[in-house]
């Protein structure tokens, strides 16, 4: 009896809290409890037989979720074009198996876990590439990217020594170990709560903190020198 | 203030802290007992303070760079893109076949597998006959085939060898038998078979004696 009330639980949590606050984190989850539904929809409509209409519906999940997808493939793959391809990628592959979303679950974190396996795929494939093939282009194109988005950051006035810091920052992102990574990227940039991110990747709820707590010691050296040299 | 929240805090309490902020029911009681904490204890506050300042910049930045990638021209373009290809997997493009290769490619698919099968056959049946070949005959010394006739025939011609009635090979058993038979084979092969056609034919074969010499 417990142990099937657990699903639904979890997700009258999800649901309760997106209903809450107005934190931008929170505001978020309002949008995925929509996008949920949404994509009820698409599945119904795709398991009638309705493509064009469910395409069309499903345009609509792509726009409410493409800049937050488009971000974390960012800041996974660090290159635009194939955070674009991924983004893209995972959005038609999310499509494509729709009659295998449940609709209990969030529709983001269903997404998410696509998006993500998708971006390791990416990585994976990039780092055979660089082995044996030479990774100046690659790396022109990120470090272009990297600049151009530097060179836009809020505050102009500390435009050179904020961007060499945050240059150095980002570095130190990608040097961490990928559970590392992948837990500060969708727990810190995007928000998430542990238990989500346990959701989306897979791990464990306790092991997810753990690597939180890792990568963020290993990063607070050089995030304690941005602060002091501001 | 309770004497278990003047405990300070842990570095990884403080982290725990700052990302259950967003949570609805701000965490575990753990989390609830450090922000309690820290809304008493000024040094623990800084603490935190040093913690999520850089953080929150860095969440920041990042998210202001990947903004300043995807822009909203880039994202509508993403979007078509993404609408396109949900299209177009619903259209898979047909594959029309090169008018050269399309008779042997389509049409004579059977045909070229019954080819691979009668190729197959052969090269396997030449396989199977050079090895009967080779046990049939064997490479190497032959044996005196002539000399074999010759003998057989002198059983069949010469005379019988008959043990005499009342010696002891008539009381021999099969063993004195066999040894009588292979003296009587030695004599026929040594024996000249006077047939003029045969002779030539034993002239041009190796006889045993040379054979035993090899």
């Amino acid at each position: 009896m417990s142990t099937a009330s657990e699903g639904p639980q979890t997700n009258v949590t999800l649901a309760v809290q997106a209903a809450d606050g107005a934190s931008p984190a929170i505001g978020s989850r309002v949008q995925r409890s929509e996008e949920s539904r949404l994509a009820a929809d698409v599945k119904a409509l795709a398991g009638a037989g309705s493509l064009p209409e469910a395409r069309e519906l499903f345009g609509d999940i792509v726009l409410r979720q493409q800049r937050r997808a488009s971000r974390i493939a960012y800041h996974f793959l660090r290159n635009a074009a194939d955070a674009d391809e991924a983004v893209q990628d995972a959005f038609v592959k999310a499509f494509s198996h729709i009659d295998s979303y449940r609709d209990e679950l969030p529709f983001e974190v269903w997404f998410t876990r696509i998006l993500i396996n998708g971006c390791l795929d990416r990585q994976k494939a990039r780092r055979r590439r660089e082995r044996w093939i030479s990774s100046s282009l690659d790396a022109d194109v990120a470090e272009r990217d990297r600049v151009e988005a530097a060179s836009s950051a809020p505050t102009p006035e500390d435009a050179l020594l904020g961007r060499e810091r945050y240059r150095k920052i980002v570095a130190a992102i990608d040097r961490l170990p990928e559970r590392q990574r992948t837990v500060l990227l969708l727990c810190h940039h995007q928000g998430h709560s542990t238990r989500e991110v346990s959701t989306m990747t897979g791990l464990n709820e306790s092991t997810v903190r753990v690597h939180l707590h890792r990568a963020v010691r290993k990063l607070r050296g050089l995030l304690e020198e941005c602060r002091e040299s501001r | 203030m309770k004497a278990a929240e003047l405990n300070h805090p842990a570095d990884d309490r403080l982290i725990d802290a700052y990302f259950a902020k967003g949570e609805a029911d701000d965490g575990t009681a753990a989390v609830a007992a450090t922000r309690r904490h820290l809304e008493a204890c000024p040094s623990c506050a800084r603490r935190y303070e040093l913690i999520s300042e850089p953080l929150e910049r860095l969440r920041v930045q990042e998210t202001g760079a990947a903004d300043a990638v995807f822009t909203s021209e880039r994202l509508n373009a993403q979007r078509e893109h993404i609408l396109h290809r949900l299209e177009a997997a619903e259209h898979p493009a047909r594959v029309i076949p090169f008018p050269f290769a399309s008779s042997g490619r389509h049409a004579g698919g059977g045909a070229r597998i019954m080819r691979r099968w009668v190729a197959a056959a052969a090269a396997a049946g030449l396989l199977v006959g050079l090895g009967l070949g080779r046990l049939a005959a064997p490479v190497g010394p032959q044996a005196p085939r002539p000399s074999l006739v010759a003998a057989n025939r002198a059983l069949q011609t010469g005379p019988a060898i008959r043990p005499v009635a009342g010696s002891p090979d008539s009381t021999i058993g099969n063993s004195t038998g066999d040894e009588a038979f292979l003296l009587a084979l030695d004599e026929a092969v040594n024996r000249r078979v006077s047939i003029a056609e045969l002779r030539a034919i034993d002239d041009l074969t190796p006889h045993a004696a040379t054979l035993d010499v090899r």
